[in-house]
């Protein structure tokens, strides 16, 4: 080998995230010398805002009495792809995600519950680990499981380009904190940069919502930028799945822990910039699948319309979804006053005595608006909605004055769709079936586990994979690392 | 004429790991640098007329010093930083009586080791000054500043002394990857407890922390009046009020 080095490691990790961090972890438990690059100046990624993450079959759930087993996780997965995700990659979660449940648990973790995700979702699984101090507290845990192992952890370096001899990747290049360029040399190395979804150019290239991802707005860290797709390709990598994006509603340059942006999430009327009614609104107890609706529409956006007396029953009985910790089931969404005096300024939302007057407020026509108005409550008259089919109890008049409007749009919590890998997490080259020696992608780099959306029925399993691939790719990297220097 | 900055020899409670059953668990292989660390070794590197040595213990990572301006670093390599601040002390000063006409030495003033600057200053017999926050070398004496309380001192401290250095934010820019790597191609010299003729540190160590008993404290906020009735009816089921 010619290159010239700055240093040398058995396994290089691009992303101090949730999946470069568990690999990390097992790497340095398995002897590996291991270098994890972060480009961020912290570490956690997108990690750091994990709620809950999914296992099958794991003594948490043992614990609790909850059955759900790796056949169903398998079956549920599977189906929710319409069977494009990969049945070995599949495979390889569902079977080891008890056990990444377990390593945690090894490094300080503590399970609070296991439960779903949203409420009164008989489809989902209860697959949902809660850690204490959630996925923040996980990525700490596992931080310094890495650097008291000996891992070092580099920050304000990112790795920019693979390089390979003989169609092994032997290493990469990066820049450091100092605007440095160096080669790093690395027996393996793990891409686990957690996917495009910072990157505006590369949402709207990749992602299934094409011109659409304009609007769409970024909820994460701002490090996720597909840098590990790019060099996977540039180093000959295949790409699979590419387009799945995990979204959220939110309202306009809100946060998800609004109350404005509660009130907007509620399966309440929901009308489009023309000011009509598109779809039945109990998609909102999916916030994944209620997101891709809202990111299909004209200008990404949507506007939920209420009345004074749904308002009040937002304050005081609560709301009527559950979005995990940020909007809890029946949580009193008494903020709103409060926030409503910026909200209503900035075009957040609108409030108006009239639906003429509302429509106007958010540049919809008025006659279209109040036609739709009168129609759903017709519909709420009636006791049932003929137009979407939504269930009775979510049937709200919109009456009393005086109403308001939340404009929502779609919010992206990380793209879960991108470099093609095996079982083993090995990026495959492109137009082979053979895996690239020496280059793994784990975690939102990786595709696999997903067809075109998200599926929510399962919930918490980005990070379960997350987690659980980094670990599986640093375990397949050793044994091909023992395994070379066995010959 | 040698300047010494001793560093990684502050166990602070963020790089602890307690467990559900109250254990705590610090890390085996290597200490994260100091809080105060990064703050002493640039007050260091402005003192250093000449040489600047660092020392450490066994946990410490001699790159990370040589990276900030150490041009070698003397490491005891079987000692480790316990709870013992004494002990760790008298590692120490065995370790800069090693270092050929060691005069100043700079140490991060961790406010979880209150007692090892001074302990350190004591086995050297030389003066001390606690929290400073710069030093500047005048002749034969350092001036430093020090923070006590919310006045800023300034003190004038003969040679031979000890400095501790207080940090008064994070590191803002420390080096990037390449001087890392770069770094630890400078010397290291490795001695033993045994050569130095100390015990190993630490003499002791805590065997069960616990938390306080009750931390559980509850915000009631929003409207006034309502808070209070809710107070009141949670004082009430507390028992605290009839
Ligand atoms: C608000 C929010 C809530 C969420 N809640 C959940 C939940 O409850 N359950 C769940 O399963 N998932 C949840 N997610 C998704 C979560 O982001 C993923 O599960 C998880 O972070 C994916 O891990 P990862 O390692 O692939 O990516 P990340 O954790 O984002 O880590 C990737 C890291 O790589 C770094 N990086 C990128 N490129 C480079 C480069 N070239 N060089 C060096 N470093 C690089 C990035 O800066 C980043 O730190 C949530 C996301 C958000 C935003």
């Amino acid at each position: 080998m010619n290159m010239q080095f700055d240093a040398e490691y058995d396994i290089v990790i691009v992303g101090a995230g949730a999946s470069g961090l568990s690999a990390a972890v097992e790497a340095v438990k398995n002897g590996s010398s291991v270098a994890v690059l972060e480009k961020l100046d912290s570490v956690g990624g997108r990690g750091q805002f994990v709620e809950g993450s999914t296992a099958f079959e794991s003594d948490e759930q043992k614990k609790r009495g909850i059955e759900v087993t790796r056949a169903q996780g398998f079956k549920a997965l599977m189906d929710e792809s319409q069977w494009r995700a990969n049945a070995e990659v599949v495979s390889a979660f569902v079977h080891n995600a008890a056990t990444t449940i377990r390593k945690l648990s090894d490094i300080g973790a503590v399970w609070e519950d296991v439960t779903i995700y949203a409420y009164e979702q008989e489809s989902e699984l209860k697959t949902m680990h809660w850690a204490e101090g959630e996925g923040a507290r996980i990525i700490e845990l596992m931080e310094k499981a890495a650097r008291d192992g000996g891992a070092e952890i580099y920050l304000n370096t990112a790795a920019s380009r693979l390089l390979t001899e003989d169609g092994r990747v032997v290493g990469l290049e990066a820049r450091d904190a100092d605007g440095q360029e160096l080669q790093l040399g690395a027996k393996a190395v793990i891409l686990a940069g957690g996917g495009y979804a910072s990157s505006p150019e590369m949402m709207e290239k990749h992602s299934w919502y094409g011109k659409n991802a304009r609007y769409l707005v970024d909820l994460g860290t701002p490090g996720n930028t597909g840098d590990g797709l790019n060099m996977a390709v540039a180093a000959g990598g295949a790409t699979a799945e590419t387009g799945s994006v995990l979204l959220m509603p939110v309202a306009k340059d809100k946060t998800i822990t609004s109350h404005v942006s509660g009130a907007g999430s509620q399966p309440y009327l929901w009308v489009n910039t023309s000011g009509r009614r598109f779809t039945d609104e109990v998609v909102a107890m999916n916030f994944s699948d209620a997101a891709n609706v809202i990111a299909q529409g004209d200008q990404g956006t949507s506007f939920t319309i209420f009345d004074e007396a749904t308002k009040k029953h937002l304050e005081t009985a609560g709301s009527d979804i559950g979005l995990g910790t940020f909007i809890p089931y029946h949580a009193q969404l008494d903020r709103m006053d409060a926030e409503l005096e910026q909200d209503l300024v900035t075009g957040t939302a609108a409030k108006a005595d009239t639906i003429e007057e509302l429509a106007a407020a958010i540049g919809a026509p008025p006659e279209t608006l109040v036609a739709t108005v009168d129609r759903y409550n017709q519909l709420v008259a009636a006791g049932a909605d003929d137009d979407f089919y939504k269930p009775a109890k979510y049937l709200r008049a919109i009456e009393r004055a005086p109403f308001y409007a939340v404009r929502m749009v779609a919010g992206t919590l990380v793209s879960v769709g991108g470099i093609k890998v095996n079982g083993n997490l090995q990026v495959i080259a492109e137009g082979t079936t053979d895996p690239i020696p020496g280059l793994y992608a784990v975690g939102a780099e990786a595709s696999g586990i997903y067809g075109d959306t998200y599926p929510l029925t399962v919930p918490g399993n980005i990070s379960g994979f997350s987690y659980t691939s980094g670990w599986l790719a640093a375990d397949h990297a050793a044994s091909q690392i023992a395994e070379s220097v066995a010959v | 004429m040698t300047t010494v900055v001793v560093f990684n020899v502050a166990r602070e409670p963020a790089a602890a790991q307690v467990l559900a059953d109250g254990r705590l668990v610090w890390p085996a292989r290597k200490l994260p640098a100091g809080e105060d660390d990064h703050a002493a070794l640039a007050v260091a590197v402005g003192l250093a007329a000449s040489d600047l040595v660092g020392i450490t213990l066994g946990q410490g990572d001699p790159g990370w010093a040589a990276a900030r301006g150490t041009s070698e670093v003397v490491r005891v390599a079987d000692v480790t930083v316990g709870d013992d601040d004494g002990a760790t002390a008298a590692a120490l000063a065995a370790a800069v009586a090693e270092v050929d006409g060691a005069e100043l030495v700079v140490i991060g003033d961790s406010e979880h080791h209150p007692g090892l600057a001074p302990a350190l200053a004591g086995y050297l017999g030389w003066p001390v000054v606690l929290a400073a926050t710069s030093a500047v070398r005048i002749g034969s004496d350092v001036e430093a500043t020090r923070r006590a309380g919310r006045v800023e001192e300034t003190v004038s401290v003969p040679i031979p002394a000890v400095i501790a250095v207080a940090a008064a934010t994070e590191e803002s820019s420390p080096p990037g990857m390449k001087a890392m790597l770069a770094a630890r191609r400078l010397p290291v010299r490795d001695v033993t407890a045994a050569d130095l003729g100390i015990a190993a540190v630490p003499a002791f160590e805590p065997t069960l922390t616990s938390l306080p008993s009750s931390t559980t404290a509850r915000l009631i906020g929003g409207d006034p009046l309502q808070a209070a009735t809710e107070l009141v009816k949670a004082l009430r089921a507390e028992g605290v009020l009839e």
